[in-house]
């Protein structure tokens, strides 16, 4: 009997998480099918943003539709610089919501790219503080490197910007991260469809995050379930080996070349 | 007596403390932080913060997000 992987857990910062796949929880139309979404996904790894509060207001809590069975990962957006994302970690560990970090720091407006030096420098203060620190990074060797010597937990390489559901359009940078970098590598921003998913875990990804293709989707719990299902085969496709590529337009026979069923002509 | 807060003018009486103004602006429930003149206050010690003339208090709570 061929044998499976069965031990195949995703651990960082030595948690083991239950699937590969991180689920943000931006741009949905309600927020009561969340829970609902987030089993859809089963999803490991919840994101969630801080924002000044709408005074007057009796505005929804949104951790009342997060199910307990996932990991909380405030994330740092609107964060300029890095003392600004460092402020923003410490207000979120100051509402009780634990350690996980997802560090985000943008000034570029238009492309809402990631400025890898605040970065940088935000992630090896919080590393000090004891946050378990996910950057999330345009893919870049070098930085990346970098913050493995600060102690980040994973490196958050984006595939497109943010929103754009253009899907992998840092294939080649991001597959240089994984195949250099000893830490998890977590494809976050831009995928847009289950198969673009399902091609970074091929690629030999350790996860990813995915928000706006889930949430815009016209059916977000199906879509949830197909990225899901995606992330899995993309995974399991990895751990078997992707086969041979050939380097030619020509092809090569899967069956037998003899033994055909016709005759032979004379 | 004014104070800022998330940047807008606000006006309460003299004495007020940081609870009394969370209960105001309807933040006392659920998941709410906040800072005092940029400094993260404790929740179990809003009763006894008396606010002053200018104090400035940032509101802060979670929502939805995955990336900006």
């Amino acid at each position: 009997m061929i044998k499976s992987n069965t031990n195949d857990n995703l651990q960082i910062n030595g948690k083991i998480l239950k699937s590969r796949f991180f689920i943000g929880t931006g741009k949905f139309s309600n927020n009561r099918n969340m829970p609902d979404v987030i089993h859809a996904a089963n999803a490991s790894v919840v994101t969630v943003a801080l924002r000044r509060a709408n005074q007057g207001s009796h505005e929804e809590n949104i951790l009342d539709y997060i199910p307990d069975d996932v990991i909380l990962m405030p994330n740092t957006s609107g964060a300029r610089t890095a003392d600004e994302a460092i402020r923003i970690a410490h207000l979120s560990k100051a509402m009780g919501c634990g350690s996980w970090i997802k560090i985000e720091v943008i000034s570029d407006n238009r492309y809402l790219l990631p400025d890898n030096m605040e970065t940088l420098k935000a992630s090896e203060t919080l590393v000090k503080e004891g946050f378990t620190v996910l950057p999330y990074i345009s893919p870049d060797l070098m930085t990346a490197k970098r913050l493995c010597d600060t102690g980040v937990a994973a490196v958050m390489p984006f595939a497109a910007p943010i929103g754009s559901n253009r899907g992998l359009r840092t294939k080649e940078l991001v597959q240089i991260l994984i195949d250099e970098i000893d830490l998890p590598v977590v494809v976050d921003a831009g995928i847009g469809k289950p198969s673009e998913a399902a091609e970074c875990m091929e690629m030999g990804a350790a996860a990813v995050l995915v928000n706006t293709a889930v949430a815009t989707a016209k059916d977000p719990l199906k879509m949830a379930q197909a990225f899901s299902k995606a992330v899995d085969a993309g995974r399991t496709a990895y751990l078997a080996g992707i086969g041979r590529v050939l380097g030619t337009i020509s092809a090569s026979a899967s069956s037998p070349l003899t033994g055909f069923l016709h005759k032979e002509e004379a | 007596m004014q104070v800022i807060v998330n940047g807008e003018k606000t006006v309460v009486p003299a004495k007020t403390t940081l609870q009394e103004l969370m209960e105001q602006k309807n933040m006392t429930a659920g998941h709410a932080v906040a800072e005092l003149n940029e400094q993260i206050t404790n929740k179990h010690a809003w009763p006894d913060i008396f606010l002053s003339e200018n104090d400035s208090i940032e509101i802060i709570t979670f929502v939805g997000g995955g990336s900006k």
